[in-house]
């Protein structure tokens, strides 16, 4: 397996949808990096390799008690904190959620076919269980594929409901059944019935959202008070940081490295020893960028890798503030700009959202390395978890990837 | 017209036992994906299907054709499938057949009704072929179901169990119903919070029937099935079954009760699943003993193959009864299962790649309803 997808901070498997997260990644990285080239060599095996750090990064011993509660929470109007975001992308895509209450994914669609199958795409991972994650992540990667082929196709004007939107979008994907196979006499095993689930699911959001709003000065709807409400935010950067201290705290030295860099350096060297007439690429999200970046420029220099794919990562915040075991106090100076990035890393690529509030760029602080800022098309906290569920990345990483020396 | 057979109403006698059929068939769905008219408010992942059309005119005809019982004789056939066509059937020619639309299906269910109540010994035959859903009750799709013009989804939709429990008001004593739809529980279905369907008839808690036997295609929560253009798999069981796989020796007639017919179509589908791998199951519903149909001869299924995999890909199996062999290579799709004549047959288990020791051929008594062998590697 040539390919390593390290994950970064606030994942844990025991998430729902965690399972059809990683299906998903594994289908897109199918699709769009098959036949892809790097230093010469092509890419043919993209079956990834997932190495989990979760279960030795922040637990905490209170299960978050410590977060406020009380008047602000209850503005959320009941929604979902999970389901918070996506309420927030259909209010900021429509300017308001009263007109979306009745067909909350036809009315996105008809402004943005893309938006709607991604907030569509993010319902559906969430309610994945684990023995539906491989079809959901098929029907999720197709989905996103078609939209952005098809933006604004002719056949959303057409319909009036979410479910008969669901039902078309399903049609148009998979096509007429083939002639000559076994029928049933029902759904036919089709998606349908999940895409139903999540998506009533987010309608009762947004008219939870939309009435609470009312309920109270009309003005509550906002993407800052549904995505940025303070219970689910105040959750997220306590797991954020959390994550943080305990690598931190516990990543020991060459000799002893701690759990979390073993885990994945065990991952990229069997990689690396599995397939080595193809190119070693190591994807790293967020907190995984950090981690991967300390691994490979002083636990393990003498692992090559191909390709390093740092997304939404805080690589170059962690040079600033010199926290990683190669940071040198001495640059930047004058002789010597930036630092370097280490030589056991053919080509690096860190990818941004400049909305996504947890990633940095990289060109002004390291030398070797290629910027590449990408819009999720979402929003702030919904960034920064957007990259790697989206086929569009992949596609633009494969162009980048394409471009390389 | 759906009245198929006789020809005219006046010529249907109901003053002697008979047994009257209502055959529905429905394949065309116009406010289902794929459909010609305009698009269910929710379609529930519901498209147009082709088995239905083949289904509803082979169970006819067999009706029609060999449908064999001296104390109560066909009457009368009721058919309907969507879409309309042009069928030609033993006995009725080639005729126009109506569509499916609910308001068809209730009037030839009232006549077919009318028909059945006429007498207690008569039989009441009722098959349908095409959507099914269950929720608090299994509901049957007519043609027209989903129409978004009316603001009752539900308009065009059958309750199967009232117009079982309904039909306890009906004077036939033998009551034999086919569901050969889905019975699945789509998300649609479930946050629907008045799911209802015309039951088609009313029975107060008076009424009482001798025998009421229902046989599903498919278990609760579950799909039927059927190879594309072609007859259900369940349709194909039934059938093989009233053929003479279900039938019993009683005075040397080989007779198809309702008993039998539950337990032997239950052995055909798990036989019918091996043999083209596919979740295929039913689900009998049988209170009170009915006499069906006495078949032309004993039939059964037989599923003849070796004990292992590799035994199954390296065998060569021949059956043979007189003039008739049935062959499998090496290589070729084991179990062989098919229906065959009972009686006397020979089972020659070879291995031509000698990877397993050679078998005499052996005799073996094939009786309804299956015949599962043989005990080799």
């Amino acid at each position: 397996m040539p390919i390593v997808v390290v994950h970064g901070v606030n994942t844990r498997n025991t998430e729902p949808g965690y399972k059809a997260r990683l299906a998903l990644i594994t289908s897109l990285l199918g699709t769009h990096l098959a036949g892809a080239t790097v230093n010469g060599k092509a890419v043919i095996d993209t079956q990834p390799d997932f190495p989990y750090w979760g279960d030795f990064a922040a637990s905490f011993a209170w299960d978050m008690a410590s977060l406020p509660t009380g008047q602000i929470d209850s503005l959320g109007g009941g929604v979902d904190a999970d389901l918070r975001p996506l309420v927030a992308v259909i209010h900021d895509a429509l300017g308001d959620l009263q007109s979306a209450q009745a067909q909350p994914l036809l009315t996105l669609a008809r402004k943005s076919l893309p938006q709607s199958v991604a907030v569509l795409s993010d319902a559906l991972i969430q309610s994945a269980s684990d023995h539906d994650a491989d079809r959901v992540a098929a029907f999720v990667a197709s989905a996103q594929a078609y939209a952005e082929a098809n933006p604004n196709p002719a056949w959303v004007a057409t319909v009036t409901t979410d479910p008969q939107f669901l039902n078309r979008l399903v049609t148009e994907i998979t096509g007429p059944a083939p002639s000559g196979f076994v029928q049933p006499l029902g759904a036919g095993g089709s998606i349908i019935n999940a895409l139903s689930s999540a998506a009533a699911k987010l309608k009762n959001a947004v008219t939870s959202a939309a009435n609470a709003a009312l309920d109270r000065t009309g003005d509550f709807a906002s993407t800052k008070f549904l995505a940025w409400e303070r219970r689910p935010l105040n959750g997220i950067l306590g797991r954020f940081f959390g994550d943080v201290f305990v690598y931190l705290d516990t990543r020991g030295d060459r000799v002893n490295p701690g759990q979390i860099l073993q885990v994945i350096m065990n991952a990229i060297r069997q990689a690396a020893a599995r397939k080595p007439g193809e190119p070693l690429i190591v994807i790293a999200h967020s907190l995984g960028g950090v981690i991967c970046f300390d691994l490979l420029s002083f636990y393990c220099p003498d692992v090559a890798v191909d390709l390093f794919v740092t997304v939404g990562s805080q690589v170059s915040q962690f040079e600033e503030i010199k926290r990683f075991k190669t940071s040198d106090p001495a640059i930047p100076s004058a002789r010597r700009p930036r630092a370097a990035a280490p030589g056991n890393i053919r080509h690096w690529v860190n990818v941004f959202d400049e909305v996504d509030i947890f990633a940095y760029a990289c060109d002004k602080v390291f030398d070797r390395v290629i910027d590449f800022r990408y819009d999720t098309r979402t929003y702030t906290i919904k960034a920064h978890g957007a990259y790697l569920e989206q086929d569009r990345f992949y596609s633009r990483l494969r162009a980048r990837i394409d471009q390389l020396p | 017209m759906s009245l198929v057979w006789p020809a005219s109403e006046a010529a249907i006698v109901t003053n002697q036992p008979r047994l009257h059929a209502l055959v529905v068939g429905v394949a065309d769905y116009p406010h289902l994906n794929g459909g010609a008219g305009p698009l269910a408010l929710d379609p529930l992942g519901l498209s147009q299907i082709s088995t239905p059309r083949h289904t509803a005119p082979a169970i006819a005809g067999w009706l029609l054709g060999a449908y064999n019982n001296p104390a109560c004789p066909l009457g009368s056939v009721e058919l309907l499938v969507s879409p309309a066509a042009q069928l030609t059937l033993p006995k009725a020619g080639t005729r126009p057949v109506e569509s499916a639309t609910r308001a068809r299906v209730k009037a030839s269910f009232n006549r077919w009704q009318a028909r059945c109540t006429t007498r207690s010994d008569n039989i009441a035959f009722f098959y349908f072929c095409g959507h099914g859903l269950e929720k608090s009750a299994q509901f049957l799709l007519p043609e027209d179901f989903g129409d978004p013009a009316t603001p009752n989804r539900w308009e065009n939709c059958i309750d199967f169990d009232g117009m079982r429990t309904g039909m306890r008001s009906c004077a036939a004593d033998t009551q034999l119903f086919f569901v050969d739809a889905c019975r699945e529980t789509p998300f649609g279905v479930l946050a629907q919070l008045n799911v209802t369907g015309d039951p088609l008839i009313t029975a107060t808690v008076t009424d009482s029937v001798n025998c009421s036997a229902a046989y599903y295609a498919t278990t609760q929560t579950r799909q039927a099935y059927g190879p594309d253009n072609g007859v259900t798999y369940f349709a194909q069981a039934v059938l093989s079954c009233l053929n003479g796989v279900a039938g019993l020796n009683k005075q040397g007639r080989w007779i198809v009760d309702t008993f039998s017919l539950g337990g032997a179509i239950g052995q055909v589908m798990t036989q019918l699943a091996r043999r083209y791998r596919l979740p295929l199951t039913c689900n009998p519903n049988v209170s009170g003993m009915g006499v069906i149909h006495e078949a032309a001869s004993p039939r059964v299924f037989a599923a003849v193959g070796c004990t292992s995999d590799a035994a199954n890909n390296a065998a060569e199996i021949v059956l043979s009864k007189g003039p008739v062999v049935i062959r499998s290579a090496p290589g070729q799709v084991k179990p062989i299962v098919q229906e065959v004549d009972a009686g006397n047959w020979s089972i020659d288990v070879r291995f031509p790649g000698g990877q397993f020791p050679a078998q005499p051929p052996q005799q073996y008594m094939l009786m309804p309803p299956v015949f599962e062998g043989v005990p080799v590697p």
